[in-house]
């Protein structure tokens, strides 16, 4: 308001002294039209900073703020400087008035002044240090946050850069030295541009008071990468306009000096091609790449930011790729990797998930009783800031029956948001701690849990439920950020309406084509204890607006009991984000007989492959096979076999369909040795990594098969009956685990290491270091090199690692590599959450492995970060 | 004066200390007719009768009774006996039998189907209610009896697991019978006993003949109490009370409604 106010006042007042002067001495006269013009464009550009919305959105934006100090330094006060305003508004005043601060202005003390604060050097390092001291993160946040000492910083920005270009344009020492105007504007252009590129550049935010991510839109270091190409290049180029309008001043003045001209020429040239270099520079190399990241084969592409420093996703990024690009820890550097910190979460069960890191804090979701630690990176050793305590209803503990674990957060609008065990969802704000809302989506009495984590998408958070086993029917729900209200709910069977298939929806194979397929491939009704549950992983592209996400398996049904292809269990579905509509869906495995849950992760990126480019899904299946599909449609381009397979001997591509061998299908009372994989799959939920400088993704995987066979007595809830007596042990080429690295354009295994005790049971990182880190259930936490598989380092830590690295920059802009150490414990062998566990020493023909699980490991509850 | 005191506390102490250790028995807070946490169950009665005639004090450890029950209650030391488990039971060790009961069929007693067996021609047409437990696509014997004879597009499932949140959470497939969504349900005998009684229209329960429907698909099922396996000295003991109690338990299952065979 005041703003305004005195914008309105200095046009009147401007307005009244050039109706004066020019009824006085003549219109043109006295001041020239193209200096009114000059002063006009002037108070323009002052209007647009400071009086316009732009204003109202520089409080949220640095790039807006930025724009903001540009019009003030490079617009305004050039052009005002240049307009000769002083005499009009002088004649704004009555004539005794105008006389006597006039001759006030001519005398000695005040010209003086005005001579050496407006002399060319003098102004340029005024300029220059009133340009980088309020860029210090803490004046200038100080200044975000005071409206009088904001005005100050406006005033000075303004100020010191009206003096340079009145001392340049107009003063003593102007119009003589050309040459000298033209090097003191082009250093301007540096130095500023110097800043703008060092704000472009870095990695981490400066300004507090930008560092809080939106509802939508930039993330905070986008803002500022923005803000500083602003400030580097199209403030560089206006900077570059300006000297070059000198130099041609110059070149003009200097006729007489051929080799002069000559010199001003190349310099010209010299200047222009290294503002087009470092402009493209700046866009080509920029350190979130969506595009082509550094390092990546050509053709590569990404379809989101991933991780430079933070971990806000439960993935990292959008895309589940679990990569970041930090390479200050590398092949050649992380053999010398140690303990930094370790802290206690102080829970002993199951740590499966990962922690999110940013303003340097680390935010650590327990398993249950689900508490939200706090961590202050910037102390030493793991200094609590607050715990925040939600206590979920016990009775969860004993209805989930198998798994209290929890798959970790996910952050955005100042707040992070989790699941807990009792299908209650919670914001708790990031910066105090306090619960900010907390919405039941699940109920607990019909043998619902939550254990996924969730994924923040623009202003919704989607969340998925567990418990297929208790008859739970599945679906993924989409709450409102800001109010955690639920917007829409999606089930995974059941009619077309429920499963939210309408016009938009196209499958891409015949088989899964129809009307209500969510209930008529289920006898009648059978659909609605359908399971088909998501507590896997979600992942998004933000250029389709579509997350994708896999279905558990089809629920408490025996798979005789439920003739028909049962969808939509086991699929593979997109969504779109905003709608919860269905896009597209594949269904992985028809009418499953053997417990293949496709809960698994999705990873999205772009790539040639096949010969051309093509927008790509990977699913590393739990039945043994990597899923390619182009993700536009749900095409399946390839399924080939990372671990032993025989259940089915690979996809027809043009139908979709698996290729079974009836040999393998379990029937109740009937014996059916050797099946590949086991129940457990080749792999369950924890996640794999994808490296855009390898283009290979990192598969945790397991080697285990099984035989079928029912004649075990069991009892459930008071009701006996004969169970299927399921016996589990290493697969072919008697090694339980393997990491192994799968290139995914040639459909092929690049390399794997084999583990021999334990199936991989932990996620992987990838890293732009070319390292790729991942644990081991007896303990060990391993680095291998990116390329080649070698072992580069490891580290026993305490308890076996069921859960999944991070990377991240410290506060002290150093990286650090966090990790959970916690096997499974007195709830349930994580490990196997879906074998039938009541009695341990049956079933479990990997009880090779399980019995002596104890011998190796014990429950646990730390957090490692490691660090050079 | 003190001296009397003092011999009064030293006696109180050592007759603390002489206590026996309690009966730590696990069992499900909300499963009626078998156990709740009020102690309404008939296995709390019997754990009641067990705790006396072993001259122990009784104790709870609750948990419903899921998968992983046994792993995490008498395996982790919450307790020491659990009061049911089929009597071919490997996860516990189990004592002899204390009951035998049969699966039923339930139908109204006005108008319902009479089914004595899975290979009435009728079960193909007739709307059929069953358990489902789930586990791992194991279920309760019925659902194993139906797919083999094919008979899949007419059955209603019910979980186990019901609604937690409210008391009862087993009755859903009774007062399907009951209330007409079903023909026909095949339910656990203790179950179908004590919900008929109290169920909203009169039923008539019959046996599954026969006894089993193939070798993996017993019927029929001897129930035992369970306790750690190597516990032998209390497995004894408890065998001892079953055998001194048969007419005392039999009584407390008859006034269930437990149908024995």
């Amino acid at each position: 308001m005041a703003v305004r106010s005195l914008l309105g006042v200095t046009l009147a007042l401007y307005a009244a002294g050039a109706i004066r002067l020019w009824r006085h001495a003549g219109i043109g006269r006295g001041v020239r039209p193209a200096e009114a013009a000059a002063f006009g464009g002037g108070w323009l550009a002052v209007a647009i900073a400071l009086g316009s919305p732009l204003d109202e959105w520089s409080e949220t934006w640095l790039a807006a703020h930025m724009v903001q100090h540009e019009l003030l330094m490079v617009v305004a006060a050039p052009l005002i400087a240049v307009s000769g305003s002083l005499a009009v508004f002088l004649w704004a005043l009555p004539a005794t008035a105008r006389r006597r601060l006039a001759s006030a202005i001519r005398r000695r003390p005040a010209s003086a002044a005005w001579a050496a604060l407006t002399a060319p050097g003098v102004a340029w390092l005024l300029h220059a240090l009133a340009l980088w001291t309020w860029h210090l993160p803490k004046l200038y946040d100080y200044a975000a946050s005071h409206e009088g000492v904001h005005v100050l910083q406006h005033a000075s920005f303004f100020g010191t850069a009206a003096c340079f270009w009145w001392g340049i344009a107009r003063g003593r020492y102007g119009r003589v030295g050309y040459g000298a105007a033209v090097v003191y504007i082009f250093a301007t252009a540096f130095h500023s541009g110097l800043l703008g590129a060092l704000l472009t550049f870095s990695p981490r935010v400066w300004f507090l008071s930008y560092a809080a991510p939106h509802a939508w839109g930039p993330t905070p270091l986008e803002d500022q990468q923005l803000a500083g190409l602003l400030m580097w290049v199209p403030a560089g180029l206006l900077l570059t306009a300006g000297g070059l309008v000198f130099l041609g001043a110059w070149i003009r003045e200097s006729d007489r000096r051929p080799a002069m001209k000559y010199l001003a020429i190349a310099l010209v040239i010299i200047a222009g091609a290294s503002m087009a270099c470092s402009g493209n520079h700046a866009s080509a190399a920029g350190p979130a790449p969506t595009g082509h990241p550094p390092g990546a084969p050509p053709g590569m592409r990404l379809v989101a930011d991933v991780s430079t420093g933070e971990w806000r996703l439960p993935a990292g990024d959008y895309g589940n790729l679990r990569y970041s690009t930090l390479d200050a820890i590398n092949t050649a550097n992380v053999a010398h990797l140690q303990v930094m910190t370790t802290f206690s979460t102080g829970v002993p069960h199951g740590h499966e998930g990962q922690p999110l890191v940013f303003n340097r804090t680390m935010y650590v979701v327990t398993p249950f009783p689900n508490n939200l630690i706090a961590v202050d990176l910037t102390k030493p050793g793991g200094a609590i800031r607050w715990i925040y305590q939600p206590h979920p209803d016990p009775r969860s503990v004993g209805i989930a029956c198998c798994d209290v674990v929890n798959r970790g957060a996910t952050y955005a609008d100042g707040k992070i948001i989790y699941s807990l065990l009792d299908a209650n969802v919670v914001a708790v704000d990031a910066e105090t701690g306090r619960e900010a809302w907390r919405t039941k989506v699940g109920d607990i009495g019909k043998g619902e849990t939550f254990t996924a984590a969730p994924i923040a998408v623009k202003d919704k958070v989607i969340v998925g439920n567990s418990g297929a086993e208790m008859g739970v029917r599945g679906y993924v729900a989409a709450l409102d950020v800001r109010s955690g209200k639920e917007l829409w709910r999606a089930f995974n069977t059941g009619p077309d309406a429920d499963v939210r298939i309408g016009p938009k929806f196209h499958a891409f194979y015949a088989k899964d084509q129809g009307k209500d397929l969510g209930v008529s491939s289920w006898p009648p009704d059978q659909w609605k204890l359908g399971g088909s549950t998501v507590w896997g992983w979600i992942s998004y592209d933000p250029e389709t607006n579509l997350f994708f996400y896999g279905t558990g398996n089809p629920g408490v049904w025996n798979p005789d009991l439920r003739p028909g292809d049962n969808k939509w269990s086991c699929s593979i579905i997109a969504r779109d984000a905003d709608t919860g509509e269905a896009k597209w869906a594949y269904q992985v495995t028809p009418h499953d007989s053997w417990d293949y849950d496709e809960i698994m992760e999705n990873l999205l990126v772009d790539m040639d492959y096949g010969g051309r480019r093509r927008k790509l899904l990977v699913h590393p299946g739990r039945t043994g096979f990597v899923y390619v599909l182009d993700r536009e449609t749900g095409e399946l381009l390839s399924a080939e076999t990372f671990e032993p397979v025989n259940w089915a001997s690979g996809y027809d591509l043009k139908t979709g369909q698996p290729n079974e061998d009836p040999s393998k299908e379990t029937h109740f009372g009937k014996v059916t040795e050797g099946i590949c994989p086991s129940s457990t799959g080749a792999k369950d939920v924890i996640p794999s990594a994808f490296s855009p400088r390898t283009g290979l993704v990192y598969i945790p995987s397991h080697n285990t098969c099984m035989d079928y066979e029912a004649i075990d007595a069991n009892y459930i809830a008071g009701t006996p009956y004969l169970g299927a007596d399921v016996k589990m042990y290493v697969g072919p080429g008697g090694y339980q685990g393997e990491l192994v690295a799968w290139d995914v354009a040639h459909n092929r295994k690049a390399w794997t290491v084999k583990e021999t005790n334990f199936p991989v049971y932990s996620g992987v990182l990838a890293t732009g270091g070319d390292v790729v880190f991942y644990g081991t259930m007896d303990g060990w936490f391993k680095a291998l090199d990116a390329r080649t598989g070698t072992e580069l380092w490891k580290f026993h830590v305490a308890s076996g690692i069921v859960a999944n690295p991070v990377t991240y920059l410290g506060p002290d802009g150093k990286q650090y590599v966090a990790v959970y150490a916690g096997i499974g414990g007195w709830m349930g062998a994580v490990a196997f959450p879906d074998i039938s566990a009541d009695d341990p020493y049956a079933a479990l023909g990997v009880v090779g492995a399980m019995k002596d699980i104890k011998k190796y490991t014990a429950p646990g509850s730390t957090v490692y970060v490691f660090g050079l | 004066m003190f001296s009397v005191c003092r011999v009064l506390l030293a006696a109180g102490a050592l007759a603390a200390a002489a206590q026996p250790p309690a009966l730590r028995v696990c069992a499900d807070p909300n499963n009626m007719p078998f156990s709740n946490e009020r102690g309404e169950g008939f296995e709390n009665r019997i754990a009641d009768l067990v705790a006396r005639d072993l001259g122990r004090r009784l104790s709870y450890f609750w948990l419903p009774q899921r998968r992983g029950f046994i792993r995490n209650t008498l395996n982790a030391n919450r307790c020491d006996v659990v009061m049911a488990v089929p009597s071919a039971f490997e996860a516990a060790r189990p004592t002899l039998p204390y009951y035998r009961s049969t699966y039923v069929f339930v139908s109204r007693r006005d108008q319902g189907p009479r089914i004595r067996s899975f290979d009435d021609p009728r079960l193909t047409t007739l709307r059929i209610g069953i358990q489902l437990t789930g586990d791992d696509y194991d279920n309760p014997p019925a659902a194993q009896a139906l797919a083999v004879r094919h008979i899949t597009q007419n059955i209603h499932g019910y979980t186990v697991y019901g609604d937690y949140s409210a008391s009862d959470p087993q009755r859903g497939v009774m007062d399907a019978v009951a209330d007409g969504a079903v023909d026909v349900a095949v339910v656990w005998g203790p179950l179908a006993g004590f919900f008929a009684r109290r169920a909203r229209a009169p039923l008539t329960l019959t046996p599954v003949e026969p006894a089993s429907d193939g070798p993996s698909r017993p019927f029929r099922f001897d129930i035992s109490m369970g306790v750690r396996r190597g516990d032998d000295a209390l497995r004894e003991r408890l065998d001892r009370v079953i055998a001194d109690r048969r007419a005392e338990i039999r009584r407390i299952l008859k006034s269930f409604g437990v149908p024995m065979v």
